[in-house]
């Protein structure tokens, strides 16, 4: 009785705010539900007939959840999941209240959740998932997590109540975990020049048992699982691994159909917001989502810096703007509006790279409509997830 | 020309700590300076050790412990020195300033003139310093965000800064949102 009058009460909270916020999302509703019925999660993921499936790691989970829904989909699976901004308690919530029943009662097959690492030992307490992929360690977010050590031992608890765990044996922090009858991908080569994956810094090498899954690089990737080779669209190793890691857990959960699984590591548009094109007032928009130093790098370095116009946006998901300067801007010439309400840390940031910036604009919402007044070919934004959200929210394409 | 010494910067950057050096070459060549690295650390004209991770903290262990009278014969001295974070930490006890374990904070702080972001457990004061010897558990840009400090060290070093208007107004707006100040 609780749970049905919890999600009416979060489903009307949710029309109301669709309301007063057109396209917008909000943590509200998923808030809301949290407080009123605590035990609702628990019990609509407990009635999955194929359980839990839960992603977490520093980078990556977002890759790895999609790519493991589609082949599941593929395999003619249900599949709840979560959107890639919503990995904490509340955002399970609103994915109830937007995916469940009038009582919350989920009508799926599976459960496959990305698990933002600060808050999934919580979580996993109560929902004791069959199995948990583990993706990297890296030195992020460290206004939050302090230090990499911290953040492993947090993975390691989210391991410790699985039936099994499958996890990226390339870094070394995964592997001093010792997680027993495992199953892992390793990195056996990169394509070209391409450097190794940089993880949280450790200066001991564990061992772990030889692994399942092997990524190769070469013209381009591909994963090896056991006499069968499948091409990834990947252009980077971590990207790989990530592919490597969601078809090592399909491979635990249903009989694959590898031409099925083919045909979603070859598809090349495959995470949200990450690298999207998007039209937006009859423009065709690059949208770049960057959460951590390793992500701006990533996305920087697949840039021309001669889009035109272009945004960067730091919003205030980013408590300590410190590490941008672990971030390499140099490549830019100019940067024609820096937006958020960390712009002018990030303007500062990019006056010492010798960038010459345009407009410095902390209202993310104000920031958007001067950009699209910009002209130029090739409009292009990189921004943190907060930023994003705004963003989207503002012009009507929160999803 | 101007000489400087960081310690293992590939693993001393836990929060762009190595963007003070950055920020020093630029503020240095636009009055006409040149940065130079030396492996001298007594020598040296401005010396760096950033924040590192506690697996580098471990590691390099024993080296930071031999070089601690070489740090405590700048901080005496005056010498431009900075040292952030964990290594502040680390060497505090050597440059006789006392610390208590507290609750983590993690914040922007702005006191004595400097401001910038803490993440610690320690009660240290948010800067120590001896001249142009500073030790802090301020991450980052440091000398970025405290511009008054980054002219006297310049000075210092024998080179007439002259900041840009334009960054000292970022800089106002960064305090400004960011403390409120």
């Amino acid at each position: 009785m609780l749970d049905v009058l919890a999600v009416a009460l979060g489903r009307l909270l949710r029309f109301l705010l669709r309301i007063v916020r057109p396209g917008g999302g909000s943590a509200l509703p998923g808030v809301l539900v949290s407080k009123l019925a605590p035990g609702l999660l628990a019990r609509s993921i407990g009635n999955l007939p194929q359980g839990l499936v839960v992603v977490s790691g520093s980078a990556g989970k977002s890759s790895t959840t999609q790519a493991l829904v589609r082949i599941l989909q593929l395999h003619g699976l249900r599949v709840f999941s979560n959107p890639s901004t919503a990995n904490i308690k509340q955002g399970y919530f609103s994915s109830i209240l937007t995916q469940g029943d009038w009582r919350g009662r989920l009508r799926y097959d599976i459960a496959v959740l990305e698990v933002d690492e600060g808050h999934g030992a919580m979580l996993v307490e109560d929902l004791k998932p069959r199995l948990a992929v583990l993706t990297n360690v890296l030195s992020d977010q460290l206004d939050r997590f302090v230090d990499p050590e911290l953040v492993i031992e947090k993975l390691a608890k989210i391991a410790a109540p699985a039936g099994q765990v499958i996890f990226n044996a390339d870094d070394p922090n995964l592997r001093s975990l010792g997680i027993q009858e495992g199953l892992s991908a390793s990195l056996e080569s990169t394509t070209g020049s391409e450097p190794r994956p940089k993880y949280a810094l450790r200066f001991d090498s564990p061992a772990v048992e030889p692994s399942c899954a092997q990524i190769v690089g070469g013209e381009g990737y591909s994963v090896q699982l056991r006499e069968h080779t499948i091409s990834s669209s990947a252009t980077s190793a971590p990207h790989a691994i990530n592919d490597a890691l969601a078809l090592l857990a399909a491979d635990q959960l249903v009989e694959l159909d590898f031409k099925a699984v083919q045909s979603v590591l070859q598809d090349s548009k495959r995470v949200f917001a990450r690298n999207e094109i998007t039209e937006i007032q009859n423009r065709r928009v690059n949208l770049r989502l960057v959460q951590n130093p390793t992500s701006f790098q990533l996305n920087l370095d697949e840039i021309s810096g001669d889009e035109q116009p272009l945004m960067l946006m730091a919003g205030s998901d980013i408590h300590d703007p410190s590490w941008l300067w672990t971030v390499d801007f140099s490549k830019l010439k100019r940067v024609d509006i820096v937006g958020g309400s960390n712009a002018f840390d990030l303007a500062l940031r990019l006056s010492y790279d010798g960038v010459e910036i345009g407009l410095v604009e902390p209202s993310p919402t104000d920031a958007a409509d001067k950009f699209l007044e910009l002209a130029g070919d090739s409009p292009t934004i990189l921004f943190s997830a907060d930023a994003m959200r705004r963003v989207r929210r503002h012009l009507g394409l929160a999803k | 020309m101007i000489t400087f010494f960081t310690f293992h910067p590939e693993h001393f950057n836990n929060n762009g700590d190595q963007g003070n050096l950055l920020v020093l070459e630029v503020e240095a060549k636009a009055a006409g300076a040149q940065l130079v690295p030396t492996t001298e650390l007594e020598g040296a004209d401005f010396v760096l050790f950033g924040d590192a991770s506690r697996a580098a903290m471990r590691h390099y262990g024993e080296v930071l412990d031999s070089l601690a009278p070489v740090l405590v014969s700048r901080y005496q001295r005056g010498a431009a020195t900075l040292v952030v974070g964990s290594c502040y930490e680390r060497f505090a006890a050597d440059l006789g300033i006392e610390s208590q374990s507290m609750p983590r904070r993690s914040e922007f702080v702005s006191q004595d003139g400097f401001f910038g972001y803490r993440n610690t457990e320690l009660d240290l004061p948010i800067v120590t310093r001896s001249g142009n010897f500073v030790a802090t558990s301020l991450f980052g840009p440091f000398l970025a965000k405290n511009p008054e400090f980054l002219v006297q060290l310049l000075e210092g070093l024998g080179v007439e800064a002259k900041l840009s208007p334009a960054r000292l107004e970022m800089i106002a707006e960064i305090q400004r949102r960011s403390i409120g100040g």
